[in-house]
């Protein structure tokens, strides 16, 4: 079980790290071709902007797990141990209940989207509508491994970032 | 009923748009006794055109004025409207689309996305502005970087030209005017004025490419759940709210050399002659590109349509 | 609707709910009780919300004051505002002034900020016996020059969200109030040594250390001026700059050899889950700013706030309180998505120039990011520094004062906020 949570994470950051380093060498060469060679690819913009997307939801459970997702914890720590841990079970069911929500109806709207165009490449806009249920059944993946850490706000510390101390 | 009426330009009288769907709520809320109450939300309040073409299908919006690009996204046969220089003037212009061909488009457009379209009115005749040279002819169009929308149809119709197309989204257009990430772009005079785009670009050549629309669309649904009495409304308000945006921006086109040179332009005139090769560069390509996209059908009863003006 | 849109957006924050989320639950619960709209609105405007060229501004320069940092510019930065302002009185509390707008000139975020360079030199001032609740609080309120000095993350989302008002425009108007930020706390700082008999370093730094030190940081001092300048010279558009940072921060790594495999991974994943958690935030505030709008709620308050005063600092001084007041409660990004379109026209209609207002905008919410209760800077500063938020917001009190002061001049004097782009030709 612990060796498969690592997996999904291991791949779920590569995803991410990945996206963006494309989304970054879509953007720069874009410039460099304009500048130093008079050419640009029309659908460059609508490309970066689809997958920069894509990357945003699909990394939403890697940002709960490293507690980035910021809440006003004034009333959760006042409260006796025993209600706090009961607010904050409660608080991952409504987190759960909300994005299999989003995720079933980002289904139909990519359903509703998959005969529409988008304006640059003419691919379908149900393609890139697909970052919100990829998004969300990520997510709820991740709050399900790590539900039990949410409740004791044990997040994942990553070095070289915020750990000063 | 509530209609919720959305469109983009800023809620001034001066905005074509905006003066349009103020006549239309006092048009309509004093037709139907206030049955309908017209709510209008503009400059993209309830979200950008693609957002508000999906409104309309989900009935999150009921009406709508939107421009062509939204629109060929969702229905593809409205790109035929962008093959350059097809419309002598806007006398015939107006007329292809109030007729036969206008009508066939709505009917098509109504049975595949449940999208009304009772008409169109001008979203200006688009002329080509720099800031390097004056454009006559298409010779001079060589080696210039040209904004154009972020879909293809307009890279062909530049590259035509034998400029260089550069996509560029609307709202960071008058950011790379003034920085010099291009050199020109192509709109109409009421886009050119209220964006400021002027003020960076020194000349225009009125060479009148597209005559650009924005349609006047309401969701089906909402319209089928109307009485007889507010159908009828809706229908003789929407044509009131269509000759006001028309007039207004008519008007703009019609006196494009004053405005523009006011604005401190040079404003570089086109000849017959020289707007035929911008013709011949330009049409064939183009409309080679877009049979592509959507086939013969409309691109042909769109010649047919202009023929049969032309004999009238 | 409105009620139930309202009512359950304050009661899932204040229960603890992830910010994000309480915008989006709020909304959905709205919209699936009422059963007039369809649900699939909620959908649309969360990817509506982030599909926006310009916003990807954000994730680049995220990335490059990550990469910034794995490559040890942000050290060199530190050590050349020691050697420049160390031995003045209380020398360790400017020189945690100078190196925020320093960073800030890389960075657009004011957490960035706080974690990173703030945080070193709260270290270093405590171990140099400074009170440890001013070492505190000072790291916090210079934390938040770094969206007011260009580039500004915040400054993206209210110019995209504006008509008229261009990024590279309100990069340009926000350099003087970061500057007039930086001397007000400077004074602050000034006051507060005196008093306590805070000193500085002993020596003034010889000519030698001080040329040693601006070699080192010179690659990070110079970032602000190719950024600006690209944009100006119309080399990129301000999202491109974010990329072309990014690229140049790169480079630097390599030309160093900062860089091993590993820390490029993690720095390029890093950014990319921060830059998911700015997102998530932007698309969830889109559904709830959207139903406000549908609900007429920013028109009914426009047309109350009119009635009020037709004088421009009247409602200029009204729009400031209100958004204050919001800043204390809500977080700053969704608080700015969601009055950007409430206030603006408002603002817009008195004749405010909307480089003004913008700017106004973005200091007025980043100021309340070091306001209790909801104040995430304050939140970051405490978590890092192991101090209580209590006596953190005291210890802030003089710092918020002279913060406000700032707001009050660029609220009475719109040349602090027009004058730089209009010297640049933009004119509202
Ligand atoms: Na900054
Ligand atoms: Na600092």
């Amino acid at each position: 079980m612990r060796a498969l949570e690592c997996w999904i994470v291991a791949l779920n950051r590569a995803l991410v790290a990945i996206v963006l380093a494309i989304v970054f060498a879509i953007v720069f060469i874009n410039v460099v071709g304009r500048y130093g060679f008079n050419t640009s690819f029309a659908w460059a913009e609508e490309v970066a902007r689809h997958l920069m997307i894509l990357g945003a939801f699909a990394g939403a459970g890697l940002a709960l797990r490293e507690g980035r997702l910021v809440a006003i914890d004034a009333l959760p720590i006042m409260l006796p141990r025993r209600y706090e841990l009961a607010l904050r079970w409660a608080i991952v069911a409504v987190m759960f209940v909300f994005m299999a929500v989003m995720g079933w109806l980002g289904i139909r709207f990519v359903e509703f989207g998959w005969n529409k165009e988008t304006m640059s490449t003419g691919i379908s806009r149900g393609i890139p509508y697909l970052a919100i249920p990829i998004g969300c059944a990520l997510f709820l993946v991740q709050l399900a491994f790590f539900a039990k850490r949410f409740v004791a706000q044990d997040f994942e510390i990553q070095a070289g970032g915020a750990s000063v101390e | 009923k509530d209609l919720k009426y959305a469109h983009f330009q800023s809620a001034d009288l001066s905005s074509p748009k905006h003066a349009a769907a103020l006549a239309f709520e006092s048009c309509v809320e004093g037709k139907t006794s206030g049955s309908i109450d017209v709510q209008i939300f503009p400059a993209s309040q309830l979200g950008g055109g693609s957002e508000i073409m999906e409104g309309l299908q989900l009935g999150t919006v009921q009406m709508a004025a939107v421009h062509d690009g939204p629109i060929s996204a969702v229905y593809k046969p409205f790109s035929v409207l962008a093959i350059p220089y097809i419309f002598d003037d806007q006398a015939m212009a107006w007329s292809v689309m109030d007729g036969e061909f206008g009508d066939a488009m709505a009917e098509d457009m109504l049975a595949k996305t449940g999208i009304r379209m009772f008409g169109v009115a001008d979203n200006g005749v688009r002329n080509f502005t720099n800031n390097v040279r004056p454009v006559a002819e298409p010779k001079d169009m060589e080696g210039l970087k040209m904004r154009v929308m972020t879909a293809p149809v307009w890279v062909t119709l530049v590259e035509s030209l034998g400029a260089s197309a550069t996509p560029v989204p609307w709202p960071e257009l008058p950011g790379a005017l003034q920085q010099g990430v291009v050199d020109g772009q192509e709109n109409g005079v009421t886009n050119i004025v209220n964006a400021s785009l002027y003020q960076h670009q020194k000349y225009v050549s009125l060479d009148g490419h597209v005559f650009s629309w924005h349609a006047y669309l309401m969701s089906e649904d909402f319209f089928q759940g109307l009485s007889d009495a507010e159908k009828t409304a809706v229908t003789q308000c929407v044509e009131i709210a269509k000759t006001i945006h028309r007039g207004m921006t008519a008007a703009q086109d019609a006196n494009a050399t004053a405005i523009l040179s006011e604005k401190g332009m040079e404003v570089v005139p086109v000849s017959p002659d020289q707007k035929a090769k911008f013709r011949a560069a330009a049409q064939p390509k183009v409309r080679e590109f877009v049979v592509s996209e959507i086939g013969a059908e409309w691109p042909d009863r769109l010649d047919a349509a202009v023929e049969a003006y032309r004999n009238q | 609707m409105a009620n139930t849109l309202i009512l359950l957006f304050f009661a899932t924050l204040f229960l603890g709910v992830p910010v994000a989320f309480t915008m989006g639950i709020a909304g959905i619960t709205a919209v699936l009780i009422d059963g007039s709209l369809n649900p699939l609105i909620a959908t649309q405007r969360m990817f509506a919300g982030i599909d926006s060229f310009p916003l990807m501004a954000v994730p680049f320069f995220i990335l490059a004051s990550e990469l910034m940092t794995a490559c040890g510019l942000t050290n060199a930065l530190l050590r050349f505002a020691n050697a420049l302002v160390g031995h003045l009185r209380g020398g360790l509390g400017h020189v945690n002034i100078l190196v925020s707008m320093l960073f800030a000139g890389i960075s657009g975020s004011a957490l960035a900020d706080a974690a990173g360079p703030s945080a070193i030199v709260m270290r270093m001032m405590r171990q140099a016996g400074y009170d440890k609740n001013y070492a505190g609080a000072l790291s916090a309120a210079t934390a938040t020059i770094g969206p007011i000095i260009p580039p500004s993350i915040l400054a993206v989302i209210f110019a995209i969200s504006t008509n008229g008002v261009t990024v590279a425009g309100l990069f340009l108007a926000g350099i003087v109030p970061g500057v007039l930020l930086g001397i007000g706390l400077a004074i602050a700082n000034h006051i507060v040594s005196t008093r306590n008999g805070y000193r500085g370093r002993d020596s003034r730094a010889d000519f030698t250390e001080l040329r040693n030190a601006t070699l080192a940081a010179l690659p990070a001092i110079i970032m602000p001026a190719i950024i600006l300048g690209g944009i100006l010279l119309g080399i990129f558009t301000p999202t491109e700059a974010g990329a072309v940072a990014s690229a140049y921060a790169l480079l630097l790594g390599f030309v160093a050899r900062a860089f091993t495999l590993r820390g490029l991974y993690d720095a390029f994943t890093r950014a990319a889950i921060v830059t998911a958690s700015v997102f998530l935030i932007v698309a969830m505030a889109s559904i709830f700013a959207w139903l406000l709008t549908y609900l007429q709620i920013p028109q009914d308050l426009a047309k109350a706030v009119a009635g009020l005063t037709d004088s421009k600092i009247g409602i200029l001084l009204i729009l400031a309180g209100f958004a204050l007041v919001c800043g204390f409660f809500i977080d700053t990004l969704p608080a700015l998505i969601i009055l950007t379109p409430v206030l603006g026209p408002i603002a817009y209609s008195a004749g405010i120039d909307p480089l003004q207002f913008g700017m106004m905008l973005v200091l007025n919410l980043t100021i309340g990011m070091i306001t209790p209760p909801v104040g995430p800077v304050l939140f970051v500063i405490a978590a890092v520094g192991k101090l209580r938020i209590e006596a953190l917001s005291k210890a802030v009190l003089p710092l918020l004062f002279a913060e406000l002061i700032v707001l009050m001049l660029v609220i009475l004097v719109p040349g602090i906020t027009t004058f730089v782009p209009n010297l640049f030709g933009f004119a509202n």
